[in-house]
Parts: structure tokens; C-alpha cells; sequence
């Protein structure tokens, strides 16, 4: 039997699914316009000279850091936006997992941290153009006549703006096509994803303090402490804001296919570390490693047990990072294809290796073997794609000036492609038809059952990758595998919950088909969708997943949904197209400048 | 009352990304009136 034939609108009250109360948008908009006129106020005050608040800040941090203050303060801002930003999400995460959508807008806490978190880096991104009072680095961008903005300063703000315009996008997203209950919806992607890049940003900052501090005559300026910390926390965050997008699988409710956790793991990795090799020196990915689980083993401790909300694993990255500094210790950093080339191949085998072993310890949803060999090579790829953009990004970040590199460039761009690639493979989910169930249900306590299941075919699940059953959004989350009892016969190993706002169901993912068999799922007048009810016996067939987990999703017509796609990608687009542009003139500019210099002081534009 | 145009964890949506849109506004006004201003000294 089709669920959606068994469904049954009911009329009784359920939590809104569009709209926002007045009064929560005045409040916003009033805040709002504070932020607005404080930052106009204090940035054009202290450009004008008349506001010095900015100006003792900056200072004071720099005389903590022996950083310049432009660079030092909107860096420090921007990491603590950061971690703010990172905590939200989360926690953000977690609730919605355990209790659904929300009942308003602001009516969820971890928005608050998010919103805040964002509007930080925008706020530290606009501090780092207005702070300097002459021209900063020679990658600086001009503004006005004697206005120069640092580079790095200009990138963390189009991040901050990215990530932002993310919100009124997400709206319209969820308008349109209904509330996607998914991270990798578009403009999700967006929110994580320009927040995320914002390390890169931070990362040219602090290159162009170090450019002034060196052109100052100052090289030793910079205290130790600050030269750790950034070499350990700017690449740590890097790996942290790398690995927001395997959430997902981090939490046990994956909507897409297990190939992308090696995926998106490996590319972390090679990314993340050789980059925080090439940059922060030696011992920089074994600090960055470090760094990630420090703070991911905090964030998960506060929400489980210091909130009480479903926690969210997280990979090591330890093996990898030990893999990248004893190939360090053979291939120099200052041929980063090379050192790229060598560190991909060490993650995407043992590093690889070393994580699918970690899976079977504590993550959510242990790899099979069934992810065995398609999982393998996925993740190699990954790996040296990673590995190589991360030598691209490395290369670029140098103090010198930059060396130029075209197969490493030419690589980058393959690497890029490739990566592009392989997630386009992965997106590609044909259903599988035909696999249907007969399910027993045995009382527990109340409103908790034991489900025993009789597929048919016998063999559907033989070779999955996972086949559970996933129980949430009532008031937490149940992700228990189901154990063979008979050929083709299964019994679930944990109390299933089929009443209140539970919605529970059987997962199987088998080869490409992501498919579900709902178990219990309650009415929702708001989207609006009937009951699924639980029978103490019913038979009811795999469909597509997607339908059970995003039943508030709605489709649009072709040519809307291809505008949307269109407009989401070509703004993604344009912030990776600024961010290769800004890692070109951080890398060439200096020279570029020099050359300027010269032909000026030639007219004729010889060197001669 | 409900508004139809904010919904979902968007947090009123529009007014959040406001200063981002203005400020940027605002910088770009300034960089173009201020570009024609050297650009006529360059000449």
C-alpha cells in the first residue's frame, strides 16, 4: 500500500510552517538599524577622525598580538564570530533533529548565536577596510583617494555578506519549494559555506599584517603566542568550517548517499592540512588536528549532555595530520605540488583507512562493507583533489612574493572540476522500485514498539549501506540498525517511538536508492499532510526517502526551479571567483606593483 | 499576525541581511563618486 494513499488530512493544531509574527520582524528590524548606524558611525567616524573608539581597540590589540591593529582586531573578531556561529549551527541542528520546525522565527535560541556569529564577520570584515589610515599591503584594495583597504578585510566582508544574503534567500526558498528539512539545501549551503570560506579571508589578513610588519622593519614584531595561535586556529578553523558540511552523517540523519562521507571527509582533510602545513610550518597539521577535536569534542560535550540535545559525532583527522607532517619531513613545503602530490596519497590511503576504522567506533553510522570499493576510491580522489587545492591555496599565502606555478594552477583547476565531479556522481539517486515489507509491531511501553520485518525480496538489504530505523523530530533522536533474525526477516534493537511528533520510519540505502518505509508519521494540518498511522501488522512498500524526511518540500515549476538553482549557483560562483582573484593579487600583487613602479621611473617602459 | 515573506529559521529574513545590503551600498556609492575623483587627477 502506498503510504501517501493512507494518509488522511486531520484538522487538529500543529506548529506553523510559513509566516513570521510582526512583532518579531519589528524586533529584528530595529536591530537591525542599531547595527547599521553603529557600524556607519563608528567606521566613518574613525575614517574622519572623529570617533576613536576603533583606533584604541585597534591598538590595544595590537600591542597584545605585535600584529598591526587593522589586521590583529577584525581578525579576532572574525574567529570569535566564528566559533559563535559554528556553536549555533549545531545546536541549531540538534533541535530541529530532535523537535522539527519551529514555531516562529526567533523562536529557537540557536538563531540568535548564528545571526550574531554571521553579522560578526560582516561587522569584522567592514572594520579591517576602514581601520588603516595609510595604504596597508601592496594586495590592498583602493577605495578613495587615500582610502586603502586591506585585501583580506575585503574578502572576510563578501563572506559575511554571502553568508547573510543566505537568509532572505533561504526564505524565498522555502516560499517557493517548501521548508527543505535538509543542510544541503541550497541556501543553507550558502549560510555554512560563506561563513566557512571567511577563514581564507582572515588567513590574507593576517599575511598582509605580517607583509607590514616586515616592511616596517619590524619581522619579529609578532609574538610568539600569536604566531601559534594562528598557525594552529586559523588552520584548526579551517578544518572545523570544512567539516560544517559533513553535519549530516556527523548527526546519523544523512539524506544523501554514504559515499559522500569519505568525500567530503578526505577533501577536508587534504585540504584543510596540507594548507595549515604549508602555512603554519611545522607541527601546524598536527595543531590543527588537535584544534578541531578540542573544539569539536567541547561543542559536542555542550550540547550532549550540557543541553541535552541528539550530539554531533565528528571525524579525528589525527592519522591524516601525522601522514601530512612525516611527508613534510621528506618533501619540502616550498614545492607545494609536489608536498601536495605526496600528502593526498598518504591521506587517501591511510588517513582513509584510519577513518573508516573510527567509523566503527563512534560515528553514527559505521561504514559497510558494501561502501567497499566505490567508498575507497571516492575518497582517494578526494583526498589529492584536496591535497593539491590546498598547495594551490598554500602557495598563495606565502610572505614572499608569489612564484608562478602553472602546472600547480592547471592542477588546482582539474582538482576543482574533479571535485565537482565526484559530487555530481554522488547526487545521482535512482530509486529502487519494487522492495516492499511485512511489518509486525509488539507493544513496548507506551507508545514504543518492537518491529519485526519481512522484506520482500529476502536479499534487498544484503548489500546496504545502511538499513535502520530512524525515529525523530518528537523529542529526540533514534538511529538503531535492524538485526537479521531469518533470510530476509529483521528486528529492530531499540524501542521505536510511534506517537506525539515522531516521525519514524525505515531507512535502506542500497547501491544508489535511498528509500524509506514509514513506520509511524503524525498529521500535519500547517504543510498539509494526514497521519500515517502504526497497525500492529501493515505492508507497505520503499519509496523514495526524500518524500518522508522533507514533507514540507513542494515542488516548482521547471523553469522556477532552474532560475533559483541558477541565481544560488552563479552568487557561489562569483564569491569563489573573488576568492581565487584576492589569493592571485595577495600572491602577485607586490610584484605587480613593483613592475608599476618601475615603468613609471622608465617612460618608455624599458628596464634599461 | 503572521507576515507571509518570513518563515523557517530565516529569522525575519530581509531586515537580518539590511545592514550588510546598506553598509555595502554606502561603500560602493562612496568608491564610485570617490574613483571619479582620482581618475580626473590620473587625467
Amino acid at each position: 500500500m502506498n503510504f501517501a494513499q493512507i494518509a488522511q488530512a486531520t484538522t487538529e493544531a500543529a506548529p506553523p510552517a510559513g509566516g513570521a509574527e510582526l512583532l518579531q520582524i519589528a524586533l529584528a528590524t530595529v536591530a537591525a538599524g542599531f547595527l547599521t548606524f553603529a557600524l556607519l558611525y563608528l567606521g566613518f567616524g574613525h575614517r574622519s577622525g572623529r570617533v576613536a573608539f576603533l583606533g584604541r581597540l585597534a591598538t590595544d590589540a595590537e600591542r597584545r598580538t605585535g600584529l598591526p591593529g587593522w589586521a590583529a582586531l577584525p581578525a579576532g573578531i572574525a574567529t570569535v564570530s566564528l566559533l559563535t556561529a559554528l556553536f549555533g549551527m549545531y545546536w541549531d541542528i540538534s533541535l530541529h533533529i530532535d523537535n522539527g520546525r519551529d514555531a516562529g522565527p526567533l523562536a529557537n535560541p540557536a538563531h540568535y548565536f548564528i545571526l550574531a556569529g554571521l553579522f560578526g564577520i560582516f561587522t569584522a570584515g567592514f572594520i579591517a577596510m576602514v581601520l588603516p589610515r595609510e595604504r596597508p599591503s601592496d594586495a590592498a584594495v583602493r577605495l578613495g583617494r587615500d582610502w586603502w583597504a586591506p585585501l583580506g578585510g575585503v574578502l572576510i566582508c563578501a563572506c559575511g555578506a554571502f553568508s547573510l544574503v543566505g537568509f532572505p534567500l533561504d526564505d524565498l526558498w522555502h516560499r517557493l519549494f517548501g521548508q527543505d528539512v535538509t543542510l544541503w539545501g541550497p541556501t543553507h549551503l550558502m549560510l555554512i559555506g560563506g561563513a566557512a570560506m571567511t577563514l581564507v579571508g582572515i588567513a590574507v589578513l593576517t599575511v598582509e599584517g605580517q607583509r607590514a610588519n616586515v616592511a616596517a622593519g619590524r619581522a619579529e614584531a609578532e609574538h610568539g603566542s600569536t604566531r601559534a595561535m594562528r598557525a594552529v586556529a586559523l588552520t584548526g578553523g579551517l578544518m572545523l568550517g570544512l567539516s560544517t558540511f559533513q553535519a549530516e552523517f556527523d548527526f546519523g540523519v544523512p539524506q544523501f548517499r554514504l559515499v559522500f562521507q569519505p568525500l567530503l571527509l578526505m577533501l577536508a582533510a587534504g585540504l584543510g592540512l596540507v594548507l595549515a602545513r604549508i602555512y603554519g610550518g611545522r607541527g601546524a597539521a598536527l595543531g590543527a588536528a588537535g584544534f578541531f577535536i578540542l573544539m569539536r569534542g567541547a561543542l559536542a560535550l555542550a550540547i550532549d549532555p550540557g543541553l541535552g540535545q541528539t550530539v554531533p559525532h565528528f571525524p579525528l583527522y589525527i592519522v591524516e595530520a601525522v601522514v601530512v607532517e612525516a611527508v613534510a619531513l621528506a618533501v619540502t613545503t616550498r614545492q607545494p605540488l609536489r608536498f601536495g602530490l605526496w600528502a593526498g596519497l598518504g591521506i587517501g590511503t591511510v588517513g582513509l583507512a584510519a577513518e573508516w576504522a573510527w567509523s566503527q567506533i563512534w560515528m553514527p553510522l559505521p561504514w559497510p562493507s558494501a561502501l567497499f570499493p566505490e567508498g575507497a576510491v571516492v575518497g582517494f580522489l578526494a583526498a589529492m583533489a584536496g591535497a593539491v587545492l590546498g598547495a594551490w591555496i598554500g602557495a598563495h599565502l606565502s610572505l614572499e612574493p608569489g612564484v608562478r606555478r602553472p602546472l600547480l594552477r592547471q592542477l588546482a583547476v582539474g582538482s576543482a572540476a574533479l571535485v565537482a565531479a565526484l559530487v555530481a556522481l554522488a547526487l545521482y539517486t535512482p530509486t529502487r522500485e519494487g522492495v516492499s515489507a511485512d511489518v509486525a509491531l509488539r507493544p513496548l511501553a507506551a507508545g514504543e514498539v518492537e518491529a519485526t520485518l519481512t522484506l520482500n525480496p529476502p536479499d534487498a538489504a544484503a548489500e546496504a549501506d545502511w538499513f535502520d530505523v530512524t525515529a525523530w523530530q518528537g523529542g529526540g533522536l533514534v538511529v538503531a540498525p535492524l538485526k537479521e533474525i531469518g533470510p530476509g526477516r529483521y528486528r529492530t534493537t531499540e524501542p521505536v517511538p510511534v506517537d506525539g511528533n515522531w516521525k519514524s520510519m525505515v531507512r535502506l540505502h542500497e547501491g544508489r536508492s535511498l528509500t524509506a518505509l514509514p513506520i509511524f508519521l503524525p498529521s500535519d494540518p500547517a504543510i498539509p499532510v494526514g497521519e500515517v498511522p502504526a497497525p500492529p501488522r501493515f505492508s507497505r512498500a520503499f519509496e523514495d526517502e526524500h518524500q518522508l524526511l522533507q514533507r514540507e518540500q513542494k515542488g516548482g515549476s521547471p523553469l522556477v526551479v532552474t532560475l533559483a538553482y541558477a541565481t544560488v549557483a552563479s552568487i557561489t560562483l562569483g564569491l569563489l571567483a573573488l576568492i581565487a582573484w584576492a589569493l592571485h593579487r595577495l600572491a602577485f600583487g607586490q610584484a605587480r606593483r613593483r613592475h608599476a613602479a618601475a615603468r613609471t621611473l622608465s617612460p618608455r617602459g624599458s628596464d634599461a | 499576525m503572521n507576515l507571509p515573506l518570513a518563515h523557517h529559521a530565516a529569522v525575519a529574513a530581509l531586515p537580518v541581511f539590511a545592514p550588510a545590503l546598506i553598509i555595502i551600498t554606502v561603500l560602493t556609492i562612496r568608491y564610485l563618486r570617490e574613483r571619479r575623483h582620482w581618475d580626473e587627477e590620473a587625467e
